[in-house]
């Protein structure tokens, strides 16, 4: 198989739907299956870094993201604009990534091979 | 050039399933191929049998089955997602002892290296729900 750069784009909120939760298993299956994986974090999927999480009965989706060290992913990407319109700091950010301005999501977007949304 | 459709969205939401129906369909007419439907996410209720939608409704599951079978598509729904909301076929409903088998012979249960194997042979994957 090719090594192409995938690029998983996380929208939802963590606990809403399960779609962030698939998205993520979707972006394992990837990593698996050895593919340059990064994921952008943009709308309300920034609310997915939130450290300070407290599902009921569910998996801890912050908990998870922090576990994708292990799973050699190359790159994880917030937008600057969804943090400050949802009042995130990015300090409060535990995980390690990089804010990106609109015009470099823009950029990403199109250098990517191919990209999922979830 | 060579295109897959990713489809999470549930039949619920119509607009979203005939939007993508509709764009398969447009693929095709303009010679384009589709190596792979993949449905995941609450999009693999779409592939249930046993579906009856209003009769004021357009039958958007018979469409999508209609569909696949014309063109014979790899319709591939993702078998972790499928089976918690409870599209078994005949093989997953004896293996969990269920009373009835409801996916459509238009689709095949599979894993999510399906979904990775579709972006590795297509030019496009493209996203509805």
């Amino acid at each position: 198989m090719g090594n192409q750069h995938l690029l998983f784009v996380f929208r939802s909120s963590p606990y809403g739907s399960s779609r962030a939760r698939e998205g993520l298993d979707a972006l394992l299956a990837a990593a698996v299956f050895d593919q340059r994986v990064s994921a952008l974090f943009m709308g309300d999927g920034v609310f997915q870094l939130c450290s300070e999480q407290c599902p009921i009965d569910r998996r801890n989706q912050h908990k998870m993201l922090l576990s994708l060290e292990l799973y050699d992913v190359d790159q994880l990407y917030f937008s600057s604009s969804a943090l400050a319109s949802r009042d995130i700091a990015p300090t409060d950010i535990r995980l390690p990534g990089t804010a990106l301005s609109d015009a470099e999501i823009t950029n990403l977007l199109t250098t990517a091979d191919q990209v999922l949304t979830f | 050039m060579i295109y897959s459709l990713l489809i999470q969205s549930s039949p619920d939401n119509l607009s979203i399933s005939a939007s993508a129906l509709a764009f398969a369909k447009a693929l095709l007419q303009r010679n384009h191929s589709i190596y792979r439907v993949f449905f995941y996410s609450e999009g693999v209720l779409l592939a249930t049998s046993a579906a009856i939608p209003p009769q004021d409704e357009p039958d958007i599951y018979a469409d999508w089955r209609e569909f696949i079978g014309k063109h014979k598509l790899d319709a591939v729904v993702c078998i972790a997602a499928a089976i918690k909301r409870g599209i078994l076929n005949s093989t997953e409903s004896e293996r969990y002892q269920k009373s009835a088998g409801v996916l459509a012979n238009a689709y095949d249960l599979s894993g999510l290296g399906q979904l990775i194997d579709a972006t590795i042979h297509s030019d496009k994957l493209i996203t509805f729900g």
